[in-house]
């Protein structure tokens, strides 16, 4: 290639690149505008190829089988496959593995996270008093669930909004409404209309954001500075969140009052009577707290009147007089009762009555009513009641009408998923993409409003929102398929042609090889067990480490208000997506490799490059023990030689083989490690298993583990 | 310099890293030591004024009329309205203002430190920005776009100048916010990984309590670590060169995990502040309650511009009062006042004051007049920021707002001014310190920016 062609191709691509460098409000934003239904394109790969060879691009080859069969396991399972998977990979070929993998278990497990990340899931509040949301993980399994029976996704967004409502409502219906529930919230506000007004900020916050891709949350104190969102719209909204009852908990079983308390819902067989039961105990312990306490306090006041008495008498003890005596000995009666009435306590406590189920919900608010816009933003500056649902973004349809004894939830659910509703199926397909790609066609997934990007393919979006729609009704397991079975993603990342590609359009917005990408932290977790033989496939029992924090503490040791979260889950061995997640106390590992914070919705997370990463890698406890254990594991199970067993831990790490001068250099380093292990008095059997946990850290901190090819 | 025609021949030529990277940073500084760290210390495009930036970066938009923009006549319309909102009440600053150093500058009493230091600051009045939102404003001063992800200043800079002492980060972001933009504000978008910021610390959490999370082997020596670590690299570099399409960001790995290993040692030494002076802790405020969290940051900032890091931003976040202000400002004020007019005499004394840019400031500032009567609004249209140390000014002020504060209205200085002038200062020309990618050479800068001449020394 002559520098001359590279030129004359740079040009074409130049002229054909998307106008992103538009400035300014747009007068007609894109998202709003109908979806195109229409198309001569048969699927993906024609849209791919059209701009890409209008650009003079040539896609690299196929990806091979074993990068194929490992970028599709993390993709659909969020594991690696083992090497018996990889060689029925072999054998079935491509779209058979697919659908296996839709139909296991663990696609939910991998999918439902990054819904979660949208959800801002976590187990406990945040902020300023850090609850424990002891219920938080039913709806982390329900999306697992949902997901995995492959529920449509209007109805997956219609159950979250207004589960509840639907006429055949049942536990799962209404555990899917905790979704808005499940947000930080300032517990310590004094003003309870301020803190209503902001619990349903930050509602609307999640809502339009991971729906909708708009930040109508920029609506409170002024019409949006870009997109077209009156204020108006933002109360129309607010109306119907606040005849809605939020029941964020901690109750039924906290022992301390706030006002802004609002207990769970009961679930599950016999949940009214259990639900009685429960309620009953804990009405008899409260009693008996109370009780307790104000005898303690009495029995104080007496016991000072009796000291204070005796200093000013110059008396030495209560027996020197009758009626201090008396009054002594009521007093130390009190302390004793007290005394009794909390071992009674302790007693009860310690032996609970069967509970029912729980659930963080949504229900209808006694009597709903509309909003009034608030100047500024600010709670106490009442404007005028917007009626609520009456939303007026141009390009999107009408509510239905609100009764005046109902929220409008319902017809709010109904708005969302409405086929005239352009933004919500392209923004799920595009999530979907970005997942399965590592960026969006529109790479802003939270964002697109004015200040998002634009589709480098908009009429692919809109094909892929079309066919989700009208032909697969809502299937994201169909969306998944679809996609993966594209030539598109089916390329390798690299190959012939990528030096003149590279320069034209490095960042692989026309798609002519696949982006590498790191695997995103649970993946990363999940594997590393898997390997080392430690992973446990199974649910945590009874849903969650807190799950048992029955008495809806706050986060953290009794009178310490911390404990080490990292030293809770050692030892942890289920999935990740089943770790707690404690707000502002993200586990260490997470927090490295880019969680989603869990206290605002997360489309895309950051892909951070950082010293401390490598930190963790080299020196965590984490990191050595999993090597230790996968070492074991292979010297155990393993073949005999060195040659054989190097194989086998490159198959397990990425579904591939080492170099050969890799393999001899990683030979030649456990020869010299494990002679000199044996030379510190080490028996040859420590020092291949210290040898091999070397080999093990190096290939979980290597790159051709931790990213994807 | 490498010109266009070279950098594509090369690329015909090979792939190599250097090649690609000769391709990528086609008018950056030439490296003057090996090439072949993207962190050796590269020669200015000119002579610079300031080797170093400690950026005090102040989330939320701190009041400039309540702290350096002394504004009488917004004292005499207090509680007026002046617009059509009948609601929102002009609000004069609850402070007093004297005047201090040879050039009057003036300081609310809620800064007497600081004010001891006037003749070492220079003071912009006539700051403006683009967008009256944080999370808007805060990417745009930070990267010089609210729009899309660009790279960050101190990425810029490090991408430019490289760094002295190869064992520290060379761009490093003391307990940055995760909230908003997060690490956009240390990332590195399209420039390589490796120059990224590394975040030390917790946002609003004291740096005392900042642990250093496995910063070593609990077991293994050095010696073994090494070891370990160079067979990994040998597969790594195996990677590398398998995919050249994405070298940058898999050399952008490898460097982070030799720096890592060089950080062991490292860090923790600059981290650890018990051999300073009593007195030293004293100037910056550590131990008092108000400021000593913030002091220890600042102190740490000059321990690492002694040790040659490049870009060092520090973080202070609740500046956002639309509320509580009588009772919130003068904390806020608190916090920064000790810590910063002691980190400008402890760089004087060490004779780092000279070629360390310090600069000051928030997203944006606020607003003269508010609905609560005790607050103000978002306000980018004038609000103050200043500078300190290498090749600016001392004692001087310059430019000003309208005689509320609401808009800047003399010596207007825009954020694309202030990354222009903050690169010239550095050695670098803002038009010239490009990054070619998808087609297009990139600048912190944009197609905007002017250096602002007249605060030059």
């Amino acid at each position: 290639m002559s520098v001359r062609d590279l030129l004359f191709v740079t040009g074409m691509f130049l002229s054909i690149l998307p106008d992103f460098h538009a400035q300014g409000a747009d007068p007609k934003l894109w998202s709003l505008q109908p979806v195109q239904t229409d198309f001569s394109q048969k699927g993906i790969d024609q849209f791919i190829a059209e701009k890409r060879d209008a650009a003079g691009l040539m896609p690299v080859a196929k990806a091979e089988p074993t990068a194929m069969a490992r970028r599709l396991y993390f993709n659909l399972v969020g594991l690696p496959p083992t090497p018996e998977q990889l060689a029925k990979f072999e054998k079935d070929g491509f779209e058979k593995t697919v659908d296996e993998l839709l139909a296991s278990p663990q696609f939910g497990e991998k999918w439902a996270r990054h819904w979660l990340d949208l959800a801002r899931y976590a187990e406990t509040n945040g902020r300023d008093r850090n609850v424990v949301f002891a219920h938080a993980w039913r709806y982390r399994d329900w999306v697992i669930d949902s997901l995995n029976a492959d529920l449509p996704y209007d109805e997956f967004i219609r159950q979250q909004v207004a589960g509840d409502l639907s006429p055949d409502a049942g536990d799962a219906e209404i555990v899917a409404t905790g979704f808005l529930t499940l947000g930080p919230k300032s517990f310590q506000e004094r003003d309870r209309e301020k803190f209503l007004m902001d619990m349903v900020d930050e509602q609307i916050d999640v809502l339009s954001r991971s729906v909708l891709g708009l930040t109508v949350a920029c609506s409170r104190c002024h019409d949006h500075k870009f997109d077209p969102i009156p204020q108006a719209d933002y109360y129309a909204l607010a109306g119907i969140l606040l005849s809605s009852e939020t029941l964020h908990g901690p109750g039924p079983l906290y022992f301390q009052s706030h006002q802004h308390d609002k207990p769970v819902v009961a679930i599950g067989p016999e949940k009214a009577k259990l639900d009685a039961e429960v309620k009953k105990w804990r009405g008899v312990i409260y009693e008996k707290t109370i009780e307790a306490m104000r005898l303690r306090s009495a029995g104080y006041k007496i016991r000072r009147t009796v000291t204070g008495a005796l200093r000013e008498r110059g008396l030495k003890k209560p027996e020197d007089d009758p009626e201090l005596l008396k009054q002594h000995l009521e007093s130390e009666g009190m302390y004793k009762k007290a005394e009794t009435l909390m071992a009674e306590r302790e007693e009860l406590l310690a032996a609970p009555p069967n509970k029912p189920g729980y659930a963080m919900a949504l229900r209808e608010a006694e009597k709903p009513e509309d909003c009034n816009l608030r100047e500024g933003g600010m709670p106490k500056e009442h404007g005028p009641a917007i009626p609520r649902g009456r939303l007026t973004i141009p390009g999107l349809p009408m509510l239905d009408e609100i009764g005046e004894d109902e929220s409008g939830r319902r017809q709010l659910a109904d708005w969302l998923v409405s086929e005239k509703n352009p933004l919500t199926a392209r923004v799920i397909v595009n999530r979907v993409w970005h997942h399965l790609f590592g960026a969006g066609l529109v790479r802003s997934v939270d964002n697109f409003g004015v200040t998002g990007d634009k589709a480098t393919h908009p009429e692919l979006l809109d094909f892929l929102a079309t066919k989700f729609v009208t032909e697969d009704g809502w299937s994201l397991k169909k969306l998944v398929k679809r996609v993966v079975t594209s030539d598109t993603w089916q390329l390798a990342s690299s190959g012939a042609y990528s030096e003149k590609a590279s320069a034209i359009d490095p960042g692989n917005s026309l798609y002519w090889r696949a982006n590498l990408r790191r695997l995103d932290v649970e993946a990363f977790r999940d594997s590393v067990l898997q390997i080392s033989g430690e992973l446990d496939p199974n649910r945590p029992e009874n849903g969650s480490v807190f799950s048992n924090a029955f008495l809806g503490n706050e986060y953290g040791k009794p009178g310490t208000n911390r404990v080490n979260h990292d030293e809770e889950i050692a030892g942890f061995q289920h999935r990740t997506v089943y770790l707690p997640i404690v707000r502002n106390e993200i586990p260490e590992l997470l927090k490295q490799f880019d969680f989603a914070d869990p206290n605002a919705p997360t489309g895309a997370r950051n892909a951070r490059t950082i010293p401390s990463q490598a930190l963790y890698l080299m020196n965590d406890e984490f990191v050595e023990t999993q090597s230790t254990a996968a070492a074991n594991r292979l010297l155990k199970s393993g073949p005999e030689s060195d040659s054989e067993k190097l194989d086998l831990a490159a198959s397990w790490a990425f579904a591939g083989k080492f170099e050969e001068e890799v393999k001899r250099k990683t030979s030649a380093y456990l020869d010299e490690r494990r002679s000199e292990l044996v030379s510190v008095g080490k028996t040859p059997e420590e020092a291949a298993v210290e040898a091999w946990a070397d080999v093990f850290q190096i290939l979980f901190s290597g790159i051709r583990f931790r990213y994807l090819e | 310099m490498q010109t266009r025609r070279h950098a594509l021949q090369s690329t015909v030529h090979g792939f190599g890293y250097l090649a690609l990277a000769g391709l990528l940073r086609k008018t950056a500084p030439a490296a003057s030591a090996a090439q072949s760290s993207p962190f050796a210390p590269k020669r200015p495009h000119f002579p610079a004024r300031a080797k170093r930036v400690i950026f005090l970066c102040m989330k939320g938009g701190p009041s400039h009329m309540d702290m350096f923009d002394h504004k009488p006549k917004l004292a005499e319309v207090d509680g007026k309205a002046l617009g059509d909102n009948e609601k929102i009440k002009m609000l004069g600053s609850l402070w007093d203002f004297k005047q201090h150093g040879q050039d009057g500058m003036w300081f609310s009493e809620l800064l007497p430190n600081l004010a001891t230091r006037a003749d070492d600051l220079c003071m912009l009045h006539g700051m403006n920005s683009e967008n009256p939102e944080h999370a808007q404003a805060l990417d745009f001063l930070h990267t010089g776009s609210f729009q899309f992800v660009r790279p960050s200043m101190g990425s810029w800079v490090l991408y430019g100048l490289g760094t002295e002492n190869q064992d520290l980060p060379g761009f490093v972001s003391v307990n940055p916010p995760h909230v908003l933009g997060g690490a956009k504000y240390y990332g590195s978008a399209f420039l390589p990984a490796a120059y990224q910021g590394t975040p030390v610390g917790q946002y609003q959490k004291n740096l005392k309590d900042a642990k250093l999370s496995n910063i070593s082997h609990p077991r293994l020596s050095r010696e073994h670590q090494r070891k370990r670590l160079d067979l990994a690299q040998v597969l790594n570099r195996e990677t590398a060169d398998r995919l050249p399409e994405n070298r940058d960001e898999i050399e952008g790995v490898i460097e982070s995990f030799e720096l890592a290993f060089r950080m062991q040692k490292a860090l923790p030494e600059v981290m650890d502040i018990a051999g300073e002076n009593p007195k030293t802790l004293e100037m910056y405020g550590i131990g008092a309650s108000g400021s000593d969290s913030f002091g220890r940051q600042c102190l740490l900032a000059r321990r690492m511009a002694e040790r040659g890091v490049r870009f060092i931003q520090v973080n202070d976040g609740d500046w956002d009062h639309h509320g509580g202000l009588a009772a919130n400002m003068p904390k806020a004020c608190a916090r920064i006042d000790k810590p910063i007019a002691g980190l400008i005499e402890d760089l004087k004394q060490r004779g780092l004051f000279d070629d360390t840019l310090i600069v000051w400031g928030g997203e944006f500032g606020r607003t003269p007049d508010d609905g609560t009567r005790d607050g103000r609004g978002h306000n980018a249209d004038g609000f103050t920021m200043f500078l300190a140390g290498g090749g600016v000014k001392r004692g001087f002020k310059y430019g000003a707002t309208d005689e509320y504060g609401r808009k800047a209205v003399e010596g207007k200085i825009h954020i694309h001014d202030l990354h222009a002038t903050m690169l010239h200062l550095l050695g670098l020309d803002h038009e010239n310190l490009t990054y070619n990618w998808a087609g297009r050479d990139f600048r912190l800068t944009d197609v905007h920016g002017h250096v602002v001449k007249d605060i030059l020394a």
